[in-house]
């Protein structure tokens, strides 16, 4: 690749567009001269048994998952068992230990992901909650008029937390050593999660679908890979059509779901055999069953809803030169996603760890990097800085707290 | 000496360098495609605990990190090091099947016992170890609460107040005297007939219980069942054990709430009314027991535990387990036994 080096100092800078024009080095004041250099020296012939590079041909780089089931079963159980035996203490442990092996298993361009968190700091973040809980938990018994007070300080500390814990999952998430960042500021955090809540009601809900992007926003536009930052451009039209599609697909669901069973209520005098006063019992099922159907309908336009602003959301990312394509699909998502509740339910829980593998690995094979430069422009892109390791206050200051 | 292959990243950039790794006991060499070798100490080196087939890392003094699928060699190196115990041995359980299975039977049988034994007796315990006076807020935070939203005063004639507070008084005596229970009376409206302990041991009893009694031995038997439930810290232990099954299901379920809140509601729901039918039971056959012993029979107490649950219609499967309270009839069915075995 071109890099401008010095020829009094050595300095070396990657290429810009700077049309034979001359450029002072910026160290010494020397003449910066043009120099194309070979691809980084990786032959093989050196070692003779070097590992199969990543590909380094232009154009796309998929992300794949290579997690299976019964491997993750085993360690969510293993962990599970530990968690339970040392009354929740080594949760912390087991959190990283899931979240690692879902990482490692997340493959692009032929390297894994890796999650460094210290389970140190995890801990701490439960002991914030479970401190918080307890506190609540007293006050509720004894000052029940304070208890609002309470979830009235939660909702003030909530936009701290969750910029916190979004610093602190950036910085322990890498790819080829290069730890990812988090570079919002807490001001946004405090608008996006406290003063659109609360303007939320006064535009009659109006406003979700914009707070859904201004959500998004946050994290896309302060998103970096080492000193590369993400530049996010998304806009409201596709969060406002995302809704709109949901909505009608909830009427139509709604219709299908509920119209036949009304006219059948109707129809064979269940009607009065549903009063609660003459079988408490018949309602209370039919209760349960209506709210089991809501629930799943609920769940289900929030995939299409995610489907179609999350693949908005990556194809208007930018990491320096490097692009997203997402093509995930809602109608394959809601299925993934009722079909892995009744899973979950129908196995008392045990499939759990199959329907996050499932999941994930339908997420990540709708997910593509691009890039018009070979991946050695992503090295680049990075090379130039040199404290690429992220700052280490946000290790040790940070804390993640699961909300 | 072993030796093996690894690829490199140096922290500063995301180039990968393949190296050759060759390492001692003391010392590991790598050397570089272009010969450049380096020399680190094994004791400086950190190595990530392995996870399942996933490649290992290892994390180098000046920020590199080696990453290899050599996992012999890492688990030799590791050996070197003395890595044995912690993440390495839960490892080693995660790799076997019948590991995992016994995992989940662990799982399973300290769940249950946790929940069956363990935490009813902490419950206890920590409910004992308060004094009475100590939960005198409590009673008045809730009881002016419901002041508030939902009692009115009461609307009995002073005669019928004065001759019920003088058969509390005596049952609280004779069944409970090292506790001072108070009753008050008060208007329930779409609370009913009902009563209720609170942990101090004041006693409530609505109007419409009252009114609905045919005699006074069936309001006594509802005294006595309330006096038991002061007695036995009924609603301190309830309070404890739901702080210690939602921390149960939170945990169990750390994965799972993410795809369904109603897979972590259900079973809060299901543990805490089982909980509660316990000690409704409980009260139950204090009750019958003393009413025995003062020589009234059970018969009051199962006539008016039938007109309190109307007909004894919730007999459902479904209400059964989630119900705060046993079904009726199982509630006089108990009383019965009780009476059957006191009475020969």
């Amino acid at each position: 690749m071109s890099t401008l080096v010095c020829t009094d100092c050595g300095t070396r800078m990657p290429l810009f567009d700077v049309s034979g024009a001359s450029i002072a080095c910026p160290d010494c004041g020397g003449t910066l001269t043009q120099q194309t250099l070979s691809a980084p020296t990786d032959s093989l012939s050196a070692t003779g048994a070097a590992q199969p590079l990543a590909p380094t041909e232009k154009g796309a780089y998929p992300f794949t998952f290579t997690g299976n089931a019964s491997e993750y079963f085993r360690i969510w159980i293993v962990n599970t068992f530990l968690t339970i035996v040392t009354f929740g203490i080594y949760a912390a442990w087991a959190k990283v230990r899931n979240r690692q092996y879902l990482y490692a298993n997340t493959q692009l361009a032929g390297h894994s992901f890796s999650y460094l968190a210290n389970p140190i700091s995890i801990l701490r973040g439960n002991l914030i909650l479970a401190g918080g809980l307890a506190v609540y938990t007293l006050t509720d018994m004894y000052f029940t008029l304070l208890s609002g007070v309470i979830v009235l300080i939660f909702y003030l500390v909530l936009p701290w937390l969750l910029y916190k814990t979004l610093r602190f999952k950036a910085h322990n998430s890498a790819w080829r050593n290069i730890r990812f960042r988090f570079l919002g500021d807490l001001g946004d955090s405090y608008l996006v999660y406290l003063l659109f809540p609360i303007a939320l009601p006064f535009t009659l809900g109006l406003l979700i679908p914009y707070w859904d992007l201004a959500k998004r926003r946050y994290f896309f536009n302060n998103m970096a890979f080492g000193k590369t930052r993400n530049r996010f451009e998304g806009k409201a039209g596709p969060f406002y059509m995302a809704y709109l599609l949901a909505i009608l697909a909830a009427i139509g669901l709604g219709l299908i779901l509920f119209l036949p069973a009304g006219y059948i209520i109707g129809e064979t005098g269940l009607g009065k055999a549903l009063d609660p006063a003459n079988t408490p019992e018949l309602f209370f099922a039919v209760f349960f069953v209506v709210f089991l159907l809501m629930q799943l309908l609920f769940t289900s336009i929030q995939q299409i809803i995610y489907a179609r602003t999350m693949n908005h959301c990556w194809q208007n990312s930018a990491l320096g030169e490097i692009r997203f394509e997402s093509t995930l699909h809602g109608g394959r998502l809601m299925w993934i996603r009722l079909t892995n509740i009744l899973a979950i339910l129908g196995s008392l829980g045990l499939l759990a760890p199959w329907a996050t593998i499932r999941r994930t690995r339908y997420m990540l094979s709708c997910l593509t990097m691009t890039t018009d430069s070979d991946l050695d422009a992503l090295t680049a892109a990075t090379e130039q800085d040199d404290n690429a390791l992220g700052d280490v206050a946000a290790d040790a200051f940070d804390f993640e707290v699961g909300l | 000496m072993i030796q093996g292959t690894a690829q490199l990243f140096d922290g500063q950039s995301a180039a990968t360098h393949s190296v050759t790794i060759k390492a001692t006991e003391q010392i590991l060499r790598l050397t570089r495609s272009t010969g450049e070798t380096s020399d680190y100490l094994l004791t400086a080196i950190s190595i990530d605990p392995p996870l399942g087939k996933t490649a290992r890392r290892l994390r180098l003094p000046d920020g590199g990190l080696l990453e290899t699928d050599d996992h012999a060699l890492v688990t030799q190196l590791d050996n070197w090091k003395g890595n044995t115990r912690g993440l390495r041995l839960v490892h080693r359980l995660e790799q076997k099947w019948r590991l995992a299975l016994l995992s989940l039977a662990g799982v399973v049988i300290f769940t249950l016992g946790f929940l069956k034994f363990g935490l009813p007796a902490i419950a206890d315990k920590v409910a004992r170890s308060i004094p009475l006076e100590a939960t005198a807020p409590l009673t008045t935070q809730t009881l002016s609460m419901l002041d508030k939203h939902a009692l009115t005063p009461t609307e009995l004639s002073t005669e019928t107040r004065e001759r019920l507070q003088q058969i509390f008084r005596d049952l609280d005596r004779q069944y409970a005297p090292d506790i001072e229970c108070r009753l008050v009376f008060r208007q329930g409206n779409e609370l009913g007939a009902n009563a209720f302990a609170f942990p101090d041991g004041l006693v409530l009893m609505t109007d419409e219980l009252v009114e609905m009694a045919d005699n006074d031995r069936q309001i006594a038997g509802v005294f006595l069942h309330e006096m038991a439930h002061v007695a036995h810290r009924h609603s301190l232990r309830s309070a404890f054990q739901s702080a210690g099954v939602f921390m149960v299901v939170s945990i169990l379920t750390g994965d799972v709430t993410a795809t369904t809140s109603l897979a972590a509601t259900l079973p809060t729901v299901l543990l805490e009314s089982g909980y509660s039918r316990g000690f409704e039971s409980e009260a139950d056959r204090e009750a019958g027991e003393m009413m025995l012993l003062l020589g009234w029979g059970t018969q009051d107490y199962q006539e008016m535990l039938s007109k309190l649950t109307g007909d004894g219609r919730e007999g459902a499967e479904v209400a059964k387990y989630l119900s705060t309270h046993p079904i009726t009839e199982d509630r006089i069915h108990q009383i019965k036994q009780l009476e059957m075995q006191t009475d020969p």
